[in-house]
């Protein structure tokens, strides 16, 4: 009986050696598959030890230091592939606002499943409407990054700190409507300079009274036709600056640069309450035959745009229906005063210069477009994750041959045998 | 009479429930005139009236407020008026008694630091004064003051309220009132146009 185990205690320690030996003889060139909690792990070995065929089953897609690495691995030749149950497809950018009290506009698009919930640091912010598959959500203020998540799938994107915007330059008439859009943009955080006709040769200004000039000010407003400008305005929004016309001036030598006619002056009807936001004061001018190839309607009342806008050389002009939004804010509701300050300040952050760098102002995630674009399409595959990891199993072996030789030597020397 | 669809300027007078709010007819059509011939403003040629308790008030932006007897604004006054101040209106109060121990002073002054805030006397270097003509000195006299008439104080300063670093409401002791109603004890205007500062009230209105 002894002579029995001391025998099968020799052949498993041989055994375990034979198998041991092969383990570490065993040429690159095999195939492994790890599981999303042993990536960490794996890759490190893979790179030490060259693996012919690597596949990762992941829930979620993997960080992008792991997906460089295992994109490293491929150029070094490697195969790798991918699989997953499901992983939402998401997209998110963030595009900070020119505006001076900061923000962002947030783009997110899902698929259809959980409902994707945006968020910052501070916590869930809103929910995305997914029927039509994407949703804009303007943030006036953000904590850390803004992260889009579905299921478990998240998509972060920062949001990018814009330099402060320049200085607006305000021309027009003197009257209610330049008082009130001066003061609405100051109100909102914009340094606005102003020349205001009051009469022949007198104007009165405000701030700085140098010509129209792009290192200064990042987009004008024009309140009234006057053909004294429009040579420098012309100049200016070429140049990058940002050019908001209002009502009348839509006509006269500022036309040029709108692709739009201005049409016949309509009043409001009467009862028209002047926080009607179908009018935003009470009378507007709409615009006739916008030219679609070069413009698009922001806002339409009736079928009839009255707000649109284009681009014009470097620069962003937008043509403005409404002329009487002093009404607006000084007979509206109690949210008048706000809502015309913020209207009015988002309309300026519209056209407002830009860095020429897009990148300086969005960010954007997709974390499984990002996956695809690092390791291509997901593949199915019949290979399973192995059970033993071979470096443990290695270790296994080596100690089943150490425990089996140990046991029989032990087993022969109790008998007296050498 | 308030119509809704002016896009000019319109010089708009306030009528309150207490005191005599009508003390000075002339002055809405001499100041409307003068806006016109001086001025390519866009003004309105005929004046308007407004209560001061109505919602109405809140659609002309400049208003006037005259008169001798005492001042006592309604609750709904006052509100009416912070939120016409409150979204950057301009209130020009004076005084047609030209009296600092009358009874309109001495009450609408007190209305208004309770609806406005505390009244401050205005620079005499201020905006107001260079707004469209020069008035190197500060606010013009006017005949009342220097006959003697009133109070018989020749008065330096206009006193304001600032909101939002704006004149909300401009105080004067001086009874601009009677002197741009051209009565017949007034003569000056003959030689000198004596409107030509409420040109300079309006200009700062419409531009600051």
């Amino acid at each position: 009986m002894r002579l029995h185990a001391e025998r099968a205690l020799r052949i498993a320690g041989l055994l375990a050696i034979a198998g041991w030996v092969a383990l570490a003889l065993r040429p690159p060139g095999t195939a492994e598959v790890v599981s999303e909690s042993a990536l960490a792990s794996a890759l490190p070995r893979w790179t030490m030890q060259r693996v012919e065929r690597v596949h990762v089953r992941v829930d979620t897609v993997p960080d992008h230091r792991s997906r460089d690495w295992l994109r490293a691995l491929r150029r070094a030749g490697s195969a790798v592939s991918w699989s997953a149950a499901a992983i939402a497809p998401l997209g998110l950018e963030t595009i900070a606002a020119t505006e001076p009290a900061g923000g962002a506009l947030v783009l997110a698009a899902a698929g259809r499943g959980e409902g994707p919930v945006l968020s910052d640091a501070l916590g869930a912010i809103d929910t995305i409407d997914v029927a039509s598959g994407a949703g804009a959500v303007r943030l006036s203020d953000v904590r850390g990054a803004v992260t889009l998540t579905s299921g478990v799938q998240p998509a972060r994107a920062s949001v990018a700190s814009a330099p402060l915007p320049r200085r607006v330059y305000v021309s027009g008439a003197a009257s209610w409507e330049s008082k009130f859009v001066i003061a609405a943009l100051e109100e909102a955080g914009w340094q606005v300079d102003a020349s205001l006709f009051v009469g022949p040769g007198h104007h009165v200004t405000q701030g700085v009274s140098a010509v129209l000039d792009t290192a200064r000010h990042s987009a004008a407003i024009v309140l009234d036709t006057l053909a004294r400008v429009a040579g420098e305005v012309d100049r200016f929004v070429r140049q990058g600056g940002g050019l908001v016309i209002v009502g009348d001036a839509n006509r006269g030598a500022l036309a040029q640069l709108g692709a739009w006619r201005v049409g016949r002056r309509q009043a409001a009807p009467l009862g028209t309450l002047p926080g009607d936001t179908l009018w935003r004061g009470l009378s507007r001018v709409p615009f006739d035959s916008v030219e679609a190839a070069y413009a698009i309607p922001l806002e339409l009342r009736d079928g009839k745009a009255i707000v649109v806008a284009r681009r014009y050389y470097a620069g962003r002009v937008v043509g403005v229906g409404y002329d009487e939004t002093w009404r607006w804010r000084m007979a509206g509701g109690d949210d008048a005063v706000a809502a015309h300050r913020q209207w009015w300040s988002r309309l300026v952050g519209s056209v407002a210069m830009r860095s020429p760098l897009a990148a300086e102002h969005a960010t954007g995630a997709a974390p499984r477009a990002d996956l695809h674009a690092s390791l291509g399409p997901a593949v199915t595959t019949s290979l399973r994750p192995a059970r033993i990891p071979r470096p443990m199993l290695a270790n296994l072996l080596g100690a089943i041959a150490f425990a089996a030789l140990l046991a029989e030597w032990l087993l022969r020397r109790a008998r007296g045998a050498r | 009479m308030v119509t809704t669809q002016l896009r000019e300027f319109v010089w708009a007078t306030v009528q309150y429930e207490s005191g005599d709010w009508d003390s000075a007819p002339l002055v809405g059509p001499n100041l409307t005139d003068s806006l016109i011939r001086y001025t390519a403003l866009r003004v309105s040629p005929t004046p308007a009236i407004v209560p001061l308790a109505s919602a109405d008030a809140l659609r002309f932006p400049f208003l006037y407020l005259t008169g001798h007897l005492p001042v006592r604004f309604t609750e709904t006054e006052r509100r009416t008026l912070r939120t016409f101040l409150d979204r950057g209106g301009f209130l020009f109060v004076d005084d047609h008694n030209h009296d600092i121990d009358g009874v309109f002073h001495k009450t609408a002054t007190e209305e208004i630091r309770r609806s406005a805030g505390p009244l401050v006397n205005l620079p005499n270097t201020h905006d107001l004064y260079s707004a469209f003509f020069r008035f190197p000195d500060g606010p013009p006299t006017t005949s009342h003051e220097l006959n003697g008439w009133g109070d018989n104080l020749v008065h330096e300063h206009l006193q304001a309220v600032m909101i939002h670093g704006r004149v909300g409401v401009l105080y004067s002791s001086k009874d601009y009132s009677s002197e741009w109603s051209y009565h017949p004890e007034s003569k000056r205007f003959q030689a000198i146009d004596n409107t030509r500062f409420g040109v300079n009230l309006v200009v700062y209105a419409l531009t600051r």
